[in-house]
């Protein structure tokens, strides 16, 4: 019976842990870039769309959400000559790329968020509270971080996309930010840690609270530690009387 | 090799509408989480040291604890296999259970507590196929748990930037679990020492393990669980007729598995007293 019970159990924990194996089957023995095609498709009007499409579509107006306006703000108040040639050109080359990626989603009519994402969004606050050479030094890396990770969105479409409307998108954009990148790195400041990024990827820039703050909130924690010692303390020492009587309740209860 | 497994994973500055919802889900679910898995283990300490048994009781100590721990195996399951509704396949397939599977050792922290959150589940429910020392022992994992859970939480917190939000909820809920599993580990006569609990708790009066014992057992308490009998059979006989039997003064050979049974009574019916006492 036992036997029976455990073997049960164990049937269940591996047919629920089985499910999905196969979605992290990976790149080994299929064509890269053919997955994109497994996902459900839309018929659409130049050729059939993938979310992989859309989501191209997404992350290039989203980039030049956030891009543009950081790269104004660059432009104005770095004291390098290089980075603010490099923000300039940018800022004024995501106006372009953007137009021409509204026109596209337009045509397959397609709905483009209106803002960057709660990242980029931290990305560019973090950009506005810098000076001098830390500011170069975090545009140059984030910006070239993030047209590192758009830029492998846009190749992955501009090789498997069957929509005639995507795929000219997405030669435009790959030549736009392929260029980009470049600049970027042209100011000499990008380091080989600003590869690409992700929503796995760390934050590195974030605020702290400030040590009065800290030592205020571990002080809090303290005394909240202590209350519940003291509350032991309390639970622990009702007088004997009390006791007998919840215990007969207890066992009234029980 | 590196280039080639990338966009898979990177799809990276474009969320869609989708993918921001799901992370608020995902969000809130880790935040509830964290506040039932440190009241899960406030509860689960009062429930196995009796500290405020007085105050509430012991049975209301360990539904409470059983309770907040469904709650936070709950929570933890919305926010892991949230996941897996993400548009950006951060965790796809059976990278939600396994820990390491997709690259994140912060990811893998949260999988191996929720591994053993699961197994500490399944095994709460079966008392019966193991020996209650053994299962003590199994439970006990929950204190891994704890730690990997909270490790999970604040490097989750630090790496999506939510560090100068989170950090003082964060520091006032585990506050009162750390508290407790500090003294948790602390023996008994040092506690009475230090005036956290009395002098004369049946916890605090050692028991010596090497002398002659007497058992008493609270027939008004006792609900015939039968935990005691599969832990030393020879001394507690629980009869056809429902009653339990039990010899007065055991053999100082069987100390140990007395002990282990009066620990294992659910309803705390069983109390032990040195002879000489």
């Amino acid at each position: 019976m036992r036997i029976l019970r455990l073997l049960f159990v164990i049937a269940v924990i591996a047919t629920v842990s089985s499910c999905g194996i196969s979605a992290t089957g990976g790149w080994h023995g299929e064509v890269p870039g053919e997955h994109q095609r497994k996902d459900t498709t839309m018929p659409a009007q130049y050729g059939a769309l993938y979310p992989a499409d859309i989501k191209m579509l997404v992350a290039v107006a989203q980039a030049g959400l956030w891009e543009a306006p950081a790269s104004a703000d660059v432009a104005l108040r770095s004291s390098n000559p290089a980075v603010r040639k490099v923000a300039e050109q940018l800022d004024r080359e995501h106006h372009v790329l953007h137009e021409d990626n509204m026109a596209a989603a337009d045509r397959l009519q397609i709905q483009l968020p209106q803002a960057p994402t709660p990242q980029q969004q931290a990305w560019q606050d973090e950009i506005r509270a810098a000076t001098g050479d830390k500011l170069d030094r975090l545009y140059v890396n984030l910006a070239r971080a993030a047209h590192g990770s758009v830029y492998m969105a846009i190749a992955t479409v501009r090789s498997t996309t069957q929509n005639d409307v995507i795929r000219s998108m997405a030669a435009i954009a790959e030549t736009y930010v392929s260029r980009h990148m470049a600049l970027l790195e042209s100011t000499g400041l990008a380091t080989s840690d600003a590869l690409a990024v992700h929503s796995g990827t760390d934050a590195q820039y974030q605020s702290i609270p400030a040590p009065a703050d800290l030592g205020r909130g571990i002080a809090v924690a303290l005394a909240i530690g202590l209350a519940t010692l003291l509350l032991v303390r309390l639970g622990s020492r009702v007088r004997p009387a009390e006791v007998a009587e919840e215990d007969e309740a207890a066992a009234r209860w029980d | 090799m590196g280039l080639m497994s990338l966009p898979e994973a990177v799809v990276a500055a474009g969320f869609t509408g989708n993918d921001n919802g799901v992370r608020s889900v995902v969000a809130f679910s880790a935040r509830l989480a964290y506040l039932t898995m440190c009241l899960t283990l406030c509860w689960g300490i009062f429930t196995a040291t009796g500290w405020i048994r007085r105050f509430t009781g012991h049975q209301a100590l360990r539904s409470g604890h059983a309770m907040l721990a469904t709650f936070t195996l709950a929570t933890a399951t919305v926010h892991g296999f949230g996941f897996m509704f993400l548009d950006e396949q951060l965790v796809v397939g059976a990278q939600v259970v396994v820990p390491f599977l997709n690259g994140y050792v912060r990811h893998a922290l949260g999988i191996i507590a929720f591994d053993l959150m699961v197994a500490i589940m399944i095994t709460s429910g079966m008392h019966r196929l193991f020996r209650y020392r053994n299962w003590l022992r199994f439970h006990q994992t929950a204190y891994v748990v704890f730690v990997l859970g909270v490790a999970h939480a604040w490097w989750g917190a630090w790496a999506n930037g939510n560090f100068e939000l989170l950090w003082l909820a964060g520091l006032t809920i585990s506050a009162p679990a750390i508290a407790l599993l500090a003294v948790r580990f602390l023996p008994a006569r040092a506690l009475v020492r230090i005036g956290l609990i009395e002098g004369d708790n049946a916890s605090a009066a050692p028991i010596d393990k090497a002398a002659p014992l007497s058992i008493s057992v609270d027939n008004q308490r006792c609900h015939r669980y039968g935990f005691c009998q599969s832990e030393a059979p020879d001394v507690f006989q629980l009869g056809e007729d429902g009653r339990l039997a039990y010899r007065q003064s055991p053999e100082v050979s069987r100390n140990l598995d007395v002990i282990s049974a009066a620990r294992s009574c659910p309803m705390r019916a069983i109390e032990i007293v040195g002879k000489d006492s």
